[in-house]
């Protein structure tokens, strides 16, 4: 088979060269080894890529080596040869043309594929530098930043610029706020959740007082602005910081305090205080009356009663175990409340209680009946009385005229016997009324009525008046004459109880010039007639008709009514007698004098166990320190633990002087004064909370209360 | 002679970074603030402000180095207080948090800081170590010069193995074919390639060599030695590449997390402004 195999080869510059192989053998091999007939230089050929060989039915092409033939875009292992078609060897390209004369077969092969410079493609196929990996520094500084910016600034700014845009933020899974927010809020305040524009109501700006007001109710200043530094418009904010957690904003740092208070007198000119710079090494000494400055409520002496009451054999089974049997340490707070009446004094002064009555009316000594007979039946029916003294008069009467028909049989001597036996009878009776009663009026009698209580002159036509009307109407005349005096809600209060009927009864007796016997003695308290007195017995501790008359009786509404202030005198010493009448209450229950602005005063009783705390800067929490000192396992005496640790009873002071007058304070306590020293046996240690809160309040007083702007 | 950058001018910026930073050390235990210590007290805000100036002017370095030759202060002057005012500026700004932590842009602010600074620490790090030991890897050639000589020993490899059997031949054109150096970011890293051609190239040529016919063993082993030569070229090529991937990595990390600081602080102070 003669063959010729054209070598193309195209040049650098487009030139194309050819060089031609001729060949005459059977077969024809083409590869890379040197002995093929076709010798093909490039190291992607095999030694022995393929062969060119003719057959019966064609000239075919067929794959020696490894290497596969390309035909027509596949895969093959033989092909057979057609004019025009190029069949690929690798990386070259062989193809058939058209043979020359004398030639069987011709092919052009061309070195299609060649290999690329291997500098350029090591380069191409290597990353040699991060840069080159395609991360862009100037590319992630930008993106970096407009992302924080936009999710941290734009956002945010949005939002506190657009209310609508702000409200819908709400509702995102996280809130534009949140991002801001520097730390959580106390539990106080953590309903806001992340909405910041409840506080911070403008940009810019820092929160006012008045955003805090519009929640707290308003909080007084620090001190007097009179004689210190006024202080009331320091921002609340100034003090009290919100995102810190759960730390209260009321939570402050003692250094705050210490700033004005270690050198008070540069602030408050005018101050008594002394300068604090410390509480262990740097506090005044305590005053000589902490902490009982202001008198107790209620007038229990305990010095007496533990020197003399408690150690009478009559009392001692009813002396208590210790304090806790009259103060329940189990709802100590600031103070610790006492027990009740019941459970503490009743033992021996219940019975005390319910022996002094309140004389509200006596029958005085009266120079005139209150009503005549014909009258007095009129308004109170006939008595057994006026009827014995009605048949006795009839007697009389007949026995009379029989003697005058006898006179007249015997002549003309009738008139003079009229005259002589019959006479004005009326007259005689008024020279002989005597009254039934010698007694002078009460004190709370001789007041409503404004006379003196021994003026028979003065007070007999009232008294008279107001017998009769009771006669007549019951209870009316009375509770008019008292709401006369103060008011018709406090008369009615004042005579509660008080039955018409009795009254009625009462006064028919009085005014037929007789002592009222009473169906029976009040056992369970209320009012009852009694001879010539209408009286009001206590049902007990509290009983709130008594409570009522000795409130009016000091409560400036009555005082002010009267003009006879020796009247009021009478009336305060008759019922508030320590040793008669229902004064007995004010035995116990302390009486106070507050003086009002305008210069005048009112007095109240204090009914109420505990006392007017009137330390507004100053606070103590007894529940926490009765933890450290067992109260129950130990006496007020003991003196190793429990009260006694801190409270040391003095025998020797006047303390029932202090209820002499109605000033609270000058107070003597049964209790020696507690001193700093006391405090500092534990709060000197180290660890131990020393700072200012601990024990005063800034405001005074020291509620910083929600008002109903919070509610809603 | 050179100087390093941490003991330029005997350590004149060392003193003045210590010095600011036991400074502030020293104002932050003596102020005795009424609330807990932190940003909104007026130390804080000293140390905010002050952390805000030095942050400007640790960022300004990147401009300042761009401009050979400018100023009158030298750019190793500017590296070595870049270096030791950037460590000064985590006293400063941790004092300024006054260890209050949250998930806010605040926090964010402070922990992008955090970042910068230790990416700075290892650059400065690197900056140490790298620059003699890829001069010794170099052995006084670049990276142009290896890949160039690789180039060539390709070349050679395959004209060694065109008289070879078409195994070698073919392992040796795979070789020349798929050897790559660096690559992804990690792999620059890690600098070094388990699938690398050129090794398994070496490796099994040499196997097959050992059993090689008398007329090809001369080859083989010209070839073995050739490929055993790029192998060693391929290791040194991917360690200078590994080292200088060392050397700017980090870059990545704190120029674009300054940027994103200075965003997080104009966020975070136009917070505290809006919401005083």
């Amino acid at each position: 088979m003669k063959s010729r195999i054209s070598f193309i080869a195209t040049s650098a510059k487009g030139g194309i060269s050819q060089r031609n192989v001729d060949l005459d053998t059977d077969v024809i091999r083409f590869g890379r080894s040197t002995d093929n007939e076709i010798f093909l230089k490039d190291p992607r050929v095999p030694l022995h890529l393929a062969e060119l060989r003719k057959g019966p039915s064609g000239t075919f092409v067929e794959a020696k080596g490894a290497t596969d033939l390309r035909y027509k875009g596949s895969v093959t292992r033989s092909v057979q040869v057609e004019l025009g078609e190029t069949i690929a060897l690798g990386p070259f390209d062989l193809t058939f043309v058209s043979p020359p004369a004398e030639f069987e077969v011709a092919a052009l092969i061309e070195l299609k594929r060649p290999l690329g410079d291997d500098l350029e493609e090591l380069r191409s196929r290597s990353t040699i530098s991060i840069d080159g990996v395609g991360v862009s520094k100037r590319r992630w500084s930008v993106g970096l930043s407009l992302l924080i910016l936009a999710v941290f600034a734009v956002v945010p700014v949005a939002g506190v610029l657009s209310p609508e845009l702000h409200r819908v933020s709400q509702e995102w899974p996280v809130s534009v706020d949140s991002a801001w927010e520097p730390g959580q809020l106390s539990v106080s305040h953590g309903f806001f959740g992340d909405d910041c524009s409840h506080c911070h109501l403008e940009p810019f700006a820092p929160i006012s007082n008045v955003t805090c007001s519009s929640c707290h109710e308003l909080v007084t200043s620090h001190g007097d602005p009179s004689h210190y530094t006024d202080v009331s418009d320091v921002s609340c904010v100034s003090c009290h910081k919100e995102h810190r957690g759960w730390a209260s904003p009321t939570s402050l740092d003692t250094g705050r305090c210490i700033n004005c208070h270690e050198n008070l007198t540069f602030f408050a000119k005018a101050t008594t205080l002394g300068n604090v710079s410390d509480f262990v090494d740097g506090h005044p000494a305590f005053s000589d009356a902490y902490p009982h400055s202001t008198r107790t409520a209620i007038n229990f002496d305990h010095g007496k009663h533990y020197d003399t009451h408690f150690v009478d054999q009559r009392y001692v089974p009813f002396a208590p175990a210790g304090c806790e049997s009259c103060h329940q340490v189990e709802l100590a707070r600031t103070t610790i409340p006492v027990r009740s009446f019941g459970e503490t004094c009743a033992a021996c002064h219940a019975e005390q209680i319910m022996d002094r009555d309140l004389v509200l009316l006596r029958l005085p000594e009266l120079e005139e009946p209150v009503l005549d007979s014909e009258d007095l039946v009129d308004v109170c029916g006939p008595t057994v009385d006026a009827y014995e003294q009605s048949r006795e008069r009839l007697e009389v009467i007949e026995s009379r005229l029989d003697l005058v028909l006898e006179r007249m049989k015997l002549g003309d001597a009738v008139a003079e016997l009229s005259n002589e036996e019959f006479g004005d009878q009326e007259e005689e009776e008024e020279e002989q009324f005597e009254s039934i009663s010698f007694d002078e009026l009460t004190s709370i009698s001789a007041f409503l009525l404004d006379v003196e209580v021994d003026d028979v002159e003065a007070y007999g036509p009232s008294i008279i008046d107001l017998v009769a009307s009771m006669a007549d109407e019951g209870v009316e005349p009375l509770h008019s004459l008292i709401a006369d005096k103060t008011s018709e809600e406090l008369a009615t209060e004042l005579i509660s109880g008080l039955n018409a009927e009795a009254v009625k009864r009462l006064a028919c007796a009085w005014a037929a010039n007789l002592e009222y016997e009473s169906p029976g003695e009040s056992v369970s308290g209320g009012w009852y007639g009694d001879y010539l007195e209408l009286k009001y017995r206590p049902g007990g501790h509290a009983d709130p008709v008594v409570r009522r008359w000795l409130d009016a009786v000091v409560a400036s509404s009555v005082v002010e009514a009267s003009t006879k202030t020796e009247l009021i005198d009478s009336l305060r010493e008759d019922l508030l007698s320590k040793q008669d009448g229902p004064g007995a209450c004010i035995k116990c229950h302390g009486i106070t004098e507050t003086m009002h602005d305008n210069g005048t005063s009112t007095l109240a009783i204090q009914w109420q166990a505990q006392g007017e705390e009137i330390r507004p800067h100053h606070a103590f929490s007894h529940d926490i320190h009765l933890k450290l000192a067992r109260p129950g396992a130990s006496s007020v005496l003991d003196p190793e633990l429990g009260c006694a640790n801190c409270h040391e009873l003095d025998f020797d002071s006047p303390y029932a002087e202090s209820f002499e007058g109605y000033d609270l304070r000058g107070f003597s306590s049964n209790f020696s004064s507690i001193n700093r020293e006391t405090c500092i046996q534990c709060h000197g240690f180290d660890g131990v909370d020393t700072s200012c809160q601990l024990c005063h309040r800034y405001h005074a007083p020291q509620t910083l209360s929600t008002g109903s702007a919070a509610s809603q | 002679m050179h100087e390093s950058i941490l003991v330029y001018r005997r350590y004149l910026y060392l003193k003045w970074a210590l010095f600011l930073a036991l400074a502030s050390l020293v104002a932050y235990l003596v102020y005795d603030p009424y609330d807990s210590p932190g940003g909104s007290t007026w130390l804080g805000y000293f140390y905010g402000i002050v952390g805000v100036v030095l942050m400007l002017w640790l960022a300004a370095f990147g401009i300042r180095k761009r401009i050979y030759g400018s100023g009158s202060v030298k750019l190793q002057d500017w590296l070595s207080a870049h270096v030791y005012l950037g460590l000064t500026l985590v006293v400063v700004v941790t004092l300024h948090t006054g260890f209050q932590l949250g998930w806010n842009v605040h926090t964010l602010a402070y922990a992008l800081l955090c970042l910068v600074v230790v990416s700075g620490i290892f650059g400065v790090l690197v900056y140490i170590r790298y620059p003699s030991l890829m001069t010794e890897n170099r052995r006084g050639q670049s990276l142009d010069g290896m890949m160039s000589e690789l180039a060539e020993i390709d070349r050679e490899c395959r004209d060694v193995s065109g008289g070879i059997n078409d195994e070698i031949n073919s392992l040796v054109l795979h070789s020349s074919q798929n050897t790559q150096l660096g690559g992804s970011i990690l792999r620059q890293l890690y600098g070094k390639d388990p699938h690398c051609a050129t090794s398994a190239a070496y490796n099994q040529v040499r196997e097959i060599a050992r059993t090689i016919g008398a007329e090809q063993a001369e080859a083989a082993r010209a070839l073995v030695g050739l490929l055993g030569k790029k192998r060693d070229l391929v290791v040194r090529a991917r360690r200078h590449i590994q080292y200088q991937a060392l050397m700017d990595v980090w870059l990545y990390i704190h120029v674009p997390l300054s940027f994103a600081l200075i965003a997080a602080v104009v966020s975070h102070v136009l917070a505290v402004l809006i919401y005083l």
